[in-house]
């Protein structure tokens, strides 16, 4: 197999993205590990630790996996990197996630072609998108921010916008967008901006109804914010206020520490989520880091071929199981094994 | 059990303390104490046989360190080793029987609680021994709220004390409730004198809250314990001692007691280099899982997030639980035999990592020679720490040790001083007045 350059991944993994043939998802992935391996001094040195090299992984699953915790500690770039996504600390002194981008040609294909095949129905290519966050230029280092910039301006029709800044939503802005629309609108944002945006709404008694066909996408949950609402909470309220179906309410399964983003399939609470053909997600044991037998949980490990300037095989601390009509139902972070009392542990 | 039940129960309890209990001389006191402890550790006795058997099932330790642990426990209950806990608590014990002179004139009395409250924290399953005996020592009744981790041994020792001496079996009850629950703890701490909790800091705090003001309160709440091994440990002769020490000191009760090491900081410049000693601990380590497995293996991402900290350079990961680190700081592992090794060039490093601990740093195993120990102490001390101990022994506390630095008897009893100037005054009503 002969070795691709920088270049070339990035034209291969468009045309994957723009074509996805099963059977070229491992001949791809074993060529990113390879350039990864060469390019990446860090995660090169991790995979000789775990006596991993291009010359001895021969399938996609060998491809040794990187704690997520590696974002937050090494630089993992492998070209010098023009863009950078971080996550947003959610604690105080932790330091953030960064996954290095060359480009974000890559990213915004991912990010495109799945939205529109998954989030988009086919005879509506386009639509009002108002989105519950900043654009891309007022936060640069968003991975969210750049999603909601790219999807208002590939899929968004006049009065699309991103209604918040770095200050909070823009609430009067928001509820204009929202009541000029006669035709269906997609509502995109952090699913605490929709908390937030729904308790303005029951304290104004505003009820902007959302003309039918309308749908909602939130992303990142509210773990860890000033109030912790679930799925099923948050979709009575979108009922409430805006007058949408939990069917036309969908959950958007992502992280800065990968290129492409997971969504609800259809169905009732809680919900299956599924990715695009250029990720694939398997399932270990938090121990043993081996497969878990089908149905059972585990760690999910990812392996994006768009994640091409950093590591495409991403260990998460997050726990899954295989739904058994397909994709994956989360089942939150995996707990420590806590201290049993008066023992002081980590965390 | 309903609160009045549970009421009924403390009533119970009460009335036998202050029918027999109450009115037992101290020294009696210690000598069926002792007899009780003599009788459990006996061939055949049926509970600590139940205690042996049902706990490991229970909590998941290795039944060898579930028998060893209690049975080094139960040892520091015989009689020698109470009279140690009077001891270090009171400089004339007999105040606990009676009025006794003070040396400045008058005299005074401690009086014991009536009823103390235990809850209990289910990490190390001897935990609830020490209050059990600490507060027969002071003749008070004794409820026992035990953890849910670790349901057996307040009840199995209660049994057993009903069977090896009824008349103070009488006065101990083990009751079971949700923690905070309202109307089950406002009838027990409304009725106690003293009560003991010990957990997490958000569950002793969360007990504190609901003991009345007048009530006595100890807490012991989230701890950190360290590890001190200097370079005349390291020598050839030494080195390999001292390394199974650390090991035995991090996985005992896998590390799930507050007195367990999570760091090791390793003097440099001795037989064995820091890094070599973080190998040979992390081989130890090895030794004791395949002897003695831990209940549960530790949280994976402690060793990845160190894994990918050592792509960096200077960290190091040996086994599946040992980190060496150079930092010079002490943080908390995921316990369950997570270690860090930390190389010092002397203690003045370990005790300014250990500084940002105070007063949650608990005991500091050493293994120093003896001119170094006391000035490693008084370091370590105004650091924070409590207890130095040996390496090796860091999970076997001495009788009449200050638990968190303080005296575990004397917080609990109440004194009562019959002043000088009563005694003047009283003199000048005697009618036998020296008349010359």
């Amino acid at each position: 197999m002969w070795p691709m350059d920088g270049r070339q991944l990035d034209q291969a993994l468009l045309e994957f993205i723009a074509q996805p043939d099963e059977t070229a998802f491992e001949p791809l992935a074993l060529r990113l590990f390879a350039y990864q391996f060469q390019h990446g001094s860090a995660y090169g040195a991790f995979c000789r630790r775990r006596r991993r090299t291009p010359a001895t992984v021969r399938r996609w699953q060998d491809i040794p996996p990187l704690p997520v915790a590696a974002f937050k500690e090494l630089d993992l770039a492998c070209e010098p990197a023009a863009y950078g996504f971080e996550s947003s600390g959610t604690t105080g002194g932790e330091r953030r996630s960064r996954n290095p981008h060359q480009n974000l040609d890559v990213w915004d294909a991912s990010m495109e072609t799945f939205f529109q095949r998954h989030v988009l129905v086919p005879d509506r290519p386009r639509l009002r998108i108002v989105a519950l966050g900043a654009p891309w230029e007022r936060n640069p280092h968003s991975s969210f921010s750049r999603y909601f910039s790219r999807a208002v301006a590939r899929f968004g029709l006049p009065g699309s916008g991103c209604f918040a800044d770095e200050d909070g939503l823009d609430v009067d802005g928001l509820l204009g967008a929202l009541a000029g629309a006669d035709d269906p609108v997609a509502l995109l944002g952090p699913t605490f901006a929709f908390v937030h945006f729904f308790d303005i709404c029951r304290g104004r008694g505003l009820r902007p109804r959302l003309p039918a066909g309308s749908l909602l996408v939130d992303g990142g949950g509210t773990k860890g914010r000033s109030r912790e609402v679930d799925a099923a909470e948050l979709y009575a309220l979108a009922g409430e206020i805006l007058g949408l179906a939990p069917a036309a309410c969908v959950n958007e399964y992502g992280a800065t520490e990968l290129s492409s983003q997971m969504y609800d399939l259809p169905g009732p609470l809680p919900r299956a989520k599924v990715g695009p053909p250029w990720l694939r997600t398997r399932i270990l044991d938090p121990q043993t880091l081996e497969d878990v037998a089908p149905g059972e949980p585990g760690l999910l490990c990812h392996y994006d071929l768009a994640n091409r300037n950093s590591v495409l095989a991403v260990l998460t601390e997050d726990l899954g199981t295989a739904a058994p009509g397909g994709g994956i139902v989360l089942l939150g972070r995996l707990a420590g094994a806590e201290a049993r009392g008066c023992s002081l542990a980590w965390e | 059990m309903t609160p009045t039940e549970l009421e009924a129960l403390v009533d119970r309890i009460v009335a036998a303390r202050d029918a027999v209990l109450a009115r037992l001389p101290t020294a009696e006191v210690v000598r069926r104490l002792d007899a009780v402890v003599r009788a459990w550790l006996a061939p055949g006795c049926a509970p600590r046989l139940r205690a042996e058997r049902e706990i490991p099932a229970a909590t998941g330790y290795h039944r060898e360190m579930v028998r060893l642990g209690l049975r080094r426990q139960m040892k520091s209950f015989r009689a020698a080793q109470l009279w140690r806990f009077l001891a270090v608590d009171f400089t004339d014990p007999g105040a606990l029987d009676g009025f006794r002179p003070r040396a400045g004139g008058g005299h005074q009395a401690a009086q014991g609680p009536r009823l103390t409250v235990h809850v209990c924290a289910g990490n190390v399953p001897g935990l609830p021994a020490w209050g059990l005996f600490a507060s027969l020592l002071l003749r008070s009744a004794v409820l026992i709220k035990p953890a849910s981790g670790e349901p057996r041994l307040a009840g199995l020792l209660a049994e057993h004390l009903g069977r090896a001496d009824p008349e103070i079996g009488a006065c101990v009850a083990v009751a079971h409730w949700p923690g905070g629950s309202d109307e089950m703890e406002a009838v027990a701490f409304s009725r106690a004198d003293a009560v003991v909790a010990s957990g997490s800091d958000e569950a002793v705090a969360a007990v504190r809250a609901r003991v009345p003001v007048n009530c006595r309160f100890a807490g012991h709440a989230h701890r950190i314990s360290a590890a001190y091994v200097g370079r005349e440990a390291l020598a050839p002769d030494f080195s390999r001692d001292t390394v199974e020490r650390a090991a035995a000191d991090v996985a005992w009760w896998d590390q799930q007691g507050c007195l367990q090491p999570q760091a090791v900081f390793v003097e440099s410049g001795g037989g064995l280099a820091p890094q070599e000693f973080a190998q040979e601990l992390a081989a130890a380590l090895d030794r004791w899982e395949a002897r003695r497995p831990a209940a549960r293996p530790a949280d994976p991402r402690w060793r990845s997030r160190w894994e990918v900290r050592s792509l960096a350079g200077g960290v190091e990961v040996y086994g599946s639980t040992v980190v060496f680190d150079p930092e010079p700081v002490l943080l908390p592992t995921a316990l369950n035999r997570c270690v860090r090794v930390v190389p010092v060039g002397g203690p003045e490093t370990a005790a300014v990592s250990l500084a940002p601990w105070r007063g949650t740093i608990q005991s500091v195993a050493v293994a120093v020679a003896p001119e170094r120990l006391l000035p490693l102490a008084t370091l370590f001390g105004e650091a924070g720490a409590t207890r130095v101990t040996a390496l090796g022994r860091a999970a076997v506390p001495e009788a009449g040790w200050h638990h968190d630095g303080r005296p575990s008897l004397a917080e609990l009893v109440r004194w009562v001083d019959v002043e000088a100037q009563a005694e003047a005054l009283a003199e000048t009503y005697d009618r036998e007045v020296d008349e010359s």
